[in-house]
């Protein structure tokens, strides 16, 4: 068979297997949204466009049945997913589509607490700004940001970058904003605030505000009542300049946002850790490891030595290297992983650039690699260390994540992640993680998380591998109860995984 | 005096002198107050169709009633020059460079005249059965033809006659204008669109949708070249940004139909002669419904005012250093009028 045959052959064996890998964060395409369902539950506010909105899903191929907001929540039976409008009095709708387990989809900003999308405090927890009250702020809100360009939902409208975007045509108009929980993501920002989401998302599974789980996936929006007609959108010529294109984009995030909404949720296995261990040996075996610890370590030493027995025994071939080595050891391998035996000092900012996947395991680190800001002790800190820390030891993470398979299949709400309570690290991280956990008492500390390849890190650089950190004291490996081991697996295998896949 | 005042006094003298005939009874009042007629003079002859167009400085009108062009005198409603072309005329532009005006005709063709002695230089059969809307676009020294029969777009070089191109937009094109920037815009009245194209390449740029508006009819062009303003046979008109086709102000139009429209840059706070800021559109709709929008800053348009002409529009211009919007009228089926307004003038204080 000729060369360019086989690379040909490759080539499409790639795209494949990519494709494959994608598929569970993949939107249904717009032509499948014809024929489906949707309920748009509206009000009598006024100005109103939800005519223009309504007249807008039919072009899309929703078979739209209107509701009130005084209607039963029994309207959203047999639909594919709920609209909810910002014409709704928040009153009168209350939280009646909050336990539905029909996609939901709203721009109603004061439904956002009743539907536990938000917490309850107006202007810390969302808000509407408005342009009699806050006319600079609006014009400020014109700029959106995108927060990860693997985002599937900004991936869909075609942003390459997390890079800025026009939220609306350029006048001053309201625009609404949540921030939702760590379990939620945060697509698209204003006012440079990455937790102000003029787009959030919550998936399946998801932990939402007060504890509540999304029964389906969950979408709020920047729009309001009657400025529909301005999001922004370029037609014609405007359609051929890439970089017009990729401004103009309030429109294709609405429909984007539908897609993703009506689009199949993942569908993580159920916690079953023995079936985990199963896939993981397939998925390591032969995997390159590098352990990065430190040698002659006075406290860890036996832990670090048994999470490489772990990984050898899983068939992955590890090679052990001391903080002080060159971080080129890292170069081809399938994972690095650093220990939080090294000391942050002494590593000096080795493996900050690395390019393979990675896995990071001291918490007081995270800030080297980008995994959160920079301020201790308030975007990465530790609970239970004497001298580090304010917070009482702990056994028990709160899985917020529990749909993305670095839960481990573990269901939604507390766990204990090791045996008796002691120090566990935390880091808050940049919207554009994946969160697993965080504590049941501090939402924002989580110990468990990740960022895709191509997410955007806190540190604005484009994360070039994926990356997760798994908190894990020196010596904490050896107390890991059957959940926290499971954990551990979950995030060993999400790394080695190829990149878009859950 | 400062010059704003003296510019308000010359303005009301203005005023004064074209409303005295009001007093003979030759005309009917403004409804509602603030917005009126200044001045109305009649033609003779054919009324049924028509199309207006005003020169550069605004000193001459070239009033088109069924076959017939006539050169008028603005200020005074005298007729100056005339010329009868071969079919109702149903389009008219202005080459102000050349000294040349072009006609689309009922006949399927197009005329060339020159403006000096008001004389036909050619006629030459359109591609199309139905040659409408007609621009002079000054950029590329072309004429650009729509045709509300077939949906295309024929472009004839001035100097020679010769169809230099005929592109298949699609639709029922009612309405142009070039940008300068390259660009020309055409409605499609059927589609919902507004067709654009490339003047340089003679060639497709892509469509903007009308939306919310339905049944795009007349256009106009922000003297910037970046806004269009559009009236819809659904009783809006839309302004959109024609950078990248968004619709992003949507005023409503008292009066129904098919509607023509002229903008013009000027402020009623500016004192004449000075270079304008904001402006003003005029749309007048088939029912004879005079509105009069608002620009408040580029961003920023509004509803102003409306009153009520008592015949069908036939075309609509604007003079906007001298503050003056032209309505040509098909009064009955042998008389035409033209009626001239302030568009700028404010509502009175509530």
């Amino acid at each position: 068979m000729n060369p360019f045959r086989l690379s040909l052959i490759g080539l499409m064996v790639s795209a494949a297997v990519l494709s494959a890998a994608r598929g569970a964060d993949e939107l249904v395409p717009a032509s499948a949204l014809r024929g489906r369902r949707l309920l748009f539950v509206v009000g009598s506010a006024t100005p109103s466009e939800d005519n223009l909105v309504e007249a807008h899903l039919q072009s899309l191929g929703f078979a739209v049945t209107e509701a009130r907001d005084s209607d039963p929540a029994s309207r959203a039976d047999g639909q594919d997913v709920v609209v909810v409008s910002s014409t709704v009095d928040p009153d009168v709708l209350q939280g009646k589509y909050r336990d539905v387990s029909v996609p939901l989809f709203t721009w109603s900003v004061y439904s956002y607490p009743y539907l536990a999308m938000t917490g309850p405090q107006l202007h810390r927890d969302f808000e509407l700004i408005d342009p009699v009250h806050f006319a600079a702020r609006t014009m400020t809100a014109l700029y959106g940001y995108c927060e990860s360009p693997v985002n599937p939902i900004m991936r869909a409208v075609g942003e390459t970058r997390s890079q800025n975007f026009g939220t609306y045509y350029l006048l001053s108009t309201e625009v609404g904003w949540g921030r939702p929980s760590r379990g939620g993501t945060v697509v698209a920002s204003i006012e440079g605030d990455d937790g102000e989401g003029a787009m959030f998302t919550y998936e399946r599974g998801a932990t939402m505000c007060g504890g509540v789980v999304a029964p389906a996936r969950r979408v709020g929006f920047y729009l309001s009542s009657d400025n529909f007609h301005l999001l922004s959108q370029a037609y014609g010529p405007g359609q051929t300049d890439p970089r017009t294109r990729q401004w103009y984009v309030g429109l294709k995030l609405f429909d984007a946002g539908l897609r993703w909404a009506v689009s199949p949720p993942p569908q993580p296995p159920p916690y079953d850790p023995s079936a985990l261990k199963a896939r993981l040996r397939q998925a390591a075996a032969g995997k390159n490891v590098l352990f990065v610890g430190r040698k002659h370590a006075f406290e860890g030493a036996e832990a670090d030595e048994h999470i490489v027995e772990h990984l050898r025994d899983l068939g992955c071939k590890v090679t052990f290297a001391d903080q002080d080595d060159p971080d080129t050891l890292a170069e081809g391998r399938d994972l690095v992983i650093i220990s939080a035996t090294c000391s942050k000092y002494k590593l000096a900012n080795r493996y900050t650039d690395v390019k393979v996947p990675f896995l990071g395991l001291d918490p007081l680190m995270a800030d080297c690699f980008g995994f959160t800001g920079r301020v201790r002790y308030s975007e990465f800190g530790t609970h239970g260390e004497p001298g580090e820390s304010i917070d009482p030891a702990t056994a028990t993470i709160n899985i917020v994540g529990s749909w993305s398979t670095l839960a481990a299949g573990l269901p939604p709400g507390p766990v204990r992640m090791i045996r008796d309570p002691d120090i566990i690290g935390w880091g808050t991280p940049g919207r554009a993680a994946i969160v697993v956990a965080d504590f049941p008492t501090s939402p924002d500390e989580c110990p468990i998380y990740a960022y895709e390849k191509g997410a955007t890190l806190a540190n604005g650089r484009t994360n070039p591998a994926r990356r997760a950190y798994f908190a894990l004291d020196n010596p904490a490996y050896d107390t890991l109860t059957p959940q926290g081991h499971a954990l551990f697996d979950a995030c060993v295998l999400w790394c080695i995984s190829p990149p878009g896949s859950n | 005096m400062n010059p704003s005042n003296l510019a308000r006094l010359r303005s009301g003298l203005v005023r004064l002198v074209l409303v005295l005939p009001l007093a003979s009874g030759l005309v009917a009042l403004a409804d509602p107050p603030g917005l009126h007629e200044t001045a109305r003079y009649s033609f003779a002859g054919s009324g049924a169709s028509g199309a207006l167009a005003l020169d550069a400085d605004g000193h001459r009108l070239y009033v088109a009633r069924g076959p017939v062009v006539d050169v008028v005198d603005p200020d005074t409603g005298r007729t100056e020059g005339s010329a009868t072309l071969p079919a109702a005329v149903r389009g008219l532009a202005l080459a102000p460079g050349m000294g040349r005006a072009f006609a689309t005709l009922a006949d399927g063709t197009v005329a060339t005249l020159n403006t000096a002695g008001l004389s036909v230089v050619r006629t030459i059969a359109a591609p199309g059965r139905g040659p409408s809307a007609v621009v002079y676009d000054a950029d590329t020294r072309r004429v650009f033809v729509a045709d509300s029969a077939s949906g295309d777009l024929a472009v004839i070089d001035p100097t020679t006659g010769a169809i230099v191109a005929d592109l298949p937009l699609g639709g029922r094109l009612a309405g142009m204008a070039c940008d300068g920037f390259a660009r020309l815009f055409v409605n499609a009245r059927d589609l919902n669109v507004i067709h654009v194209v490339d003047t340089h390449r003679l060639s497709s740029l892509g469509d903007f949708p009308t939306a919310p508006g339905v049944g795009p009819t007349g256009m106009a062009l922000e003297d910037s070249g970046r806004r269009l303003f559009v009236p819809c046979l659904n009783g809006v008109l839309i302004v959109v940004d024609n950078d990248v086709g968004a619709v992003f102000r949507v005023l409503k139009l008292a009066g129904r139909g098919a509607a023509c429209v002229a903008f013009g840059l000027a402020d009623e706070d500016h004192p004449i002669g000075e270079p304008p800021w904001k402006g003003r559109i005029v749309t007048v709709t088939r029912d004879g419904t005079v509105n009069v929008g608002r620009m408040l800053a580029f961003v920023n348009y509004a509803a102003h005012d409306h009153f009520t002409l008592d015949a069908r529009p036939l075309g609509v211009a604007i003079d906007a250093p001298r503050q003056r919007a032209y309505i040509l009228l098909a009064a009955s089926p042998t008389l035409s009028q033209l009626v001239v307004l302030d568009p700028y003038v404010c509502p009175p204080a509530p």
